[in-house]
């Protein structure tokens, strides 16, 4: 099977870890790289959604480290990155190529939908659906959630514009950069903030 | 930007990832700390890729295995001229590995013991050299290919 990734992206086979280095590589990571591996897998399944579509952070590590084994998938080059960041790199690649997929097919069933009528013209049947779409039900959702976080932050005015460009795609750099903050402002932010998130998404399922 | 524009679950996402680069940045101390007041979880995620391993090897062992499988209904397909019995069968690999130990050293790569090797096995072994060229063609004949 074809590759979704850009040849020019690929690890030369030559350069590759085998299958025994990979089993070798997950015997040697840490108990903190483990935390972050899971940690890192749960938050971009949030960030899915119902993207998500009933997976969970097993099965995106699971997937980062089969596709990592698979000579056709991500292969790893052992001498430029390290073991853990390259399933990092896998993971949110991954997670990325789902998000990418459902809207692809999503795509193609409204374009599915369109059929020409008696008359020649072009006839969407989902214009007339009156109850709301799946997208606008995750719209919504979204939405919530979101305001969720902006109530969190309302009383944190850093917060809030760190949370502002977070939402904007910024890396932690350039959000630095942008409020002419230090390292340890941002990074003060950034823990209090990620615990009351987590807090937060933790009270929620525990009252579903 | 008027609600209308907004992509809120884009943004939603966006918070998330920005989140999920952020606990993997944190130093070992953050992460300590983290895991103390979490609890560990290190063991069902080292069981999660360990699995992930032994089904990659799993896989492999199939396809490999499928591969010599189709290889060998391959061969069968053809017509060899062999011995009758497995005894001289095995008398004639012995000679084919004495004339060319070279074979004998792949075959042994592939850890099979001759001496070992099942009465069953030994017309298909006997094929495969044949294949590789270990006798002249007078040996081979009838190719139904």
């Amino acid at each position: 099977m074809k590759s979704n990734k850009p040849a020019s992206r690929r690890v030369p086979l030559e350069k590759a870890a085998s299958l025994e280095e990979i089993a070798v590589a997950v015997e040697s990571l840490t108990g903190e790289d483990w935390w972050r591996l899971e940690q890192y897998a749960r938050w971009r399944i949030k960030g899915l959604g119902r993207i998500a579509q009933g997976r969970d952070h097993k099965d995106l590590l699971h997937e980062a480290i089969a596709e990592t084994c698979d000579p056709e998938g991500r292969r790893w080059n052992k001498a430029e990155v390290s073991f853990v960041r390259h399933l990092k790199g896998a993971m949110q690649s991954i997670s990325s190529h789902w998000r990418e997929k459902f809207d692809d097919e999503e795509a193609i069933l409204e374009a599915d939908a369109i059929r020409v009528g008696k008359d020649g013209k072009e006839v969407n049947p989902l214009l007339n659906v009156a109850s709301p779409l799946p997208d606008a039900e995750r719209t919504l959702a979204a939405k919530e959630q979101l305001a969720q976080v902006e109530r969190l932050v309302a009383d944190r005015p850093l917060a809030a514009l760190i949370v502002g460009g977070m939402r904007d795609k910024m890396s932690g750099p350039e959000i630095k950069e942008l409020l002419g903050i230090s390292q340890k402002e941002y990074e003060t932010e950034m823990r209090w903030l990620y615990r009351n998130v987590r807090d937060k998404a933790r009270k929620a399922k525990s009252h579903v | 930007m008027s609600d209308k524009d907004r992509n809120y679950e884009q943004e939603l996402a966006n918070l998330m990832d920005g989140l999920a680069e952020y606990v993997f940045e944190m130093s070992d101390e953050e992460v300590r700390a983290e895991m103390k007041d979490e609890g560990d979880s290190a063991e069902s995620v080292r069981d999660i890729l360990r699995q992930a391993v032994k089904d990659c090897r799993q896989k492999h062992l199939i396809e490999a295995q499928q591969r010599y499988d189709e290889r060998i209904a391959a061969l069968n397909r053809k017509d060899f001229s062999l011995p009758e019995t497995v005894p001289e069968m095995r008398e004639m690999l012995g000679s084919i590995l004495t004339s060319r130990p070279d074979l004998g050293a792949a075959l042994t790569a592939q850890n099979r013991d001759f001496k070992n090797l099942p009465d069953e096995d030994v017309p298909g072994y006997l094929k495969q050299l044949i294949e590789l060229g270990a006798l002249n063609d007078a040996a081979a004949s009838g190719d139904n290919q």
